[in-house]
């Protein structure tokens, strides 16, 4: 997940499902911090964007397997 | 009076098991809404009919809309109780769009411009040999 290539950007949109899948888990649950290691920032703004992307339905909020 | 003016995001979900026009008729309601009330409408995307990630009203399927718009904050309430009554609109979210998200959008818009012209090169280019696979929407 920390590749170093990759630049956190500074809004997460939450149209943007496939970014925004790689930072849940199977279920959907959006994984901690402990294992995505991304800045608090960014953290942060991914929860909000999963959160907004469940709401229009875009991604489940609970999933037997997502992926 | 100088009302102040915020950019807005707007997404809803219209129920697809209405025919087209309807759709595209409930669509130009909200927008005509938007401007009757003195917004200016910068984009309407239409996403189209979509799976849902999960059943909303007992619909598996929705048509999406997301639009950009500039009003005053006023009209959101209003606009929010028109599309809560409305029962062909399954779920909507707006959003203020802060300067980060302008940003966002404004950035998005010059890839898509630039992703259009090369396109277009590139289908100029390959007019003789095969077309240019078709790219999956975002």
């Amino acid at each position: 997940m920390s590749n170093s290539k990759f630049r956190e950007p500074a809004y997460v949109d939450y149209k943007d499902v496939e970014l925004i899948k790689r930072y849940l888990n199977e279920q959907g649950k959006i994984l901690p911090r402990r294992i995505t290691n991304v800045s608090a920032k960014f953290q942060r703004q991914l929860t909000r964007a999963v959160k907004r992307a469940r709401h229009v339905a875009l991604i489940p909020f609970v999933a037997d397997s997502l992926k | 009076m100088a009302t102040q003016q915020n950019s807005y995001e707007l997404t809803y979900i219209v129920n697809s098991v209405i025919s087209d026009e309807q759709v595209k008729d409930l669509i130009s309601r909200v927008s005509a809404y938007i401007t009757e009330a003195g917004g200016e409408i910068t984009e309407v995307d239409e996403w189209g009919a979509r799976r849902l990630s999960y059943p909303i009203q007992k619909k598996r399927n929705g048509y999406y809309v997301n639009m950009y718009f500039r009003s005053s904050g006023a009209l959101i309430p209003r606009l929010e109780r028109a599309l809560e009554i409305d029962d062909n609109i399954l779920r909507y979210m707006s959003l203020r769009m802060d300067a980060k998200m302008i940003r966002h959008y404004e950035a998005s818009i010059s890839k898509r411009a630039e992703d259009e012209k090369a396109e277009k090169a590139a289908a100029a280019e390959a007019a003789a040999p095969a077309p240019p696979a078709t790219e999956t929407e975002d």
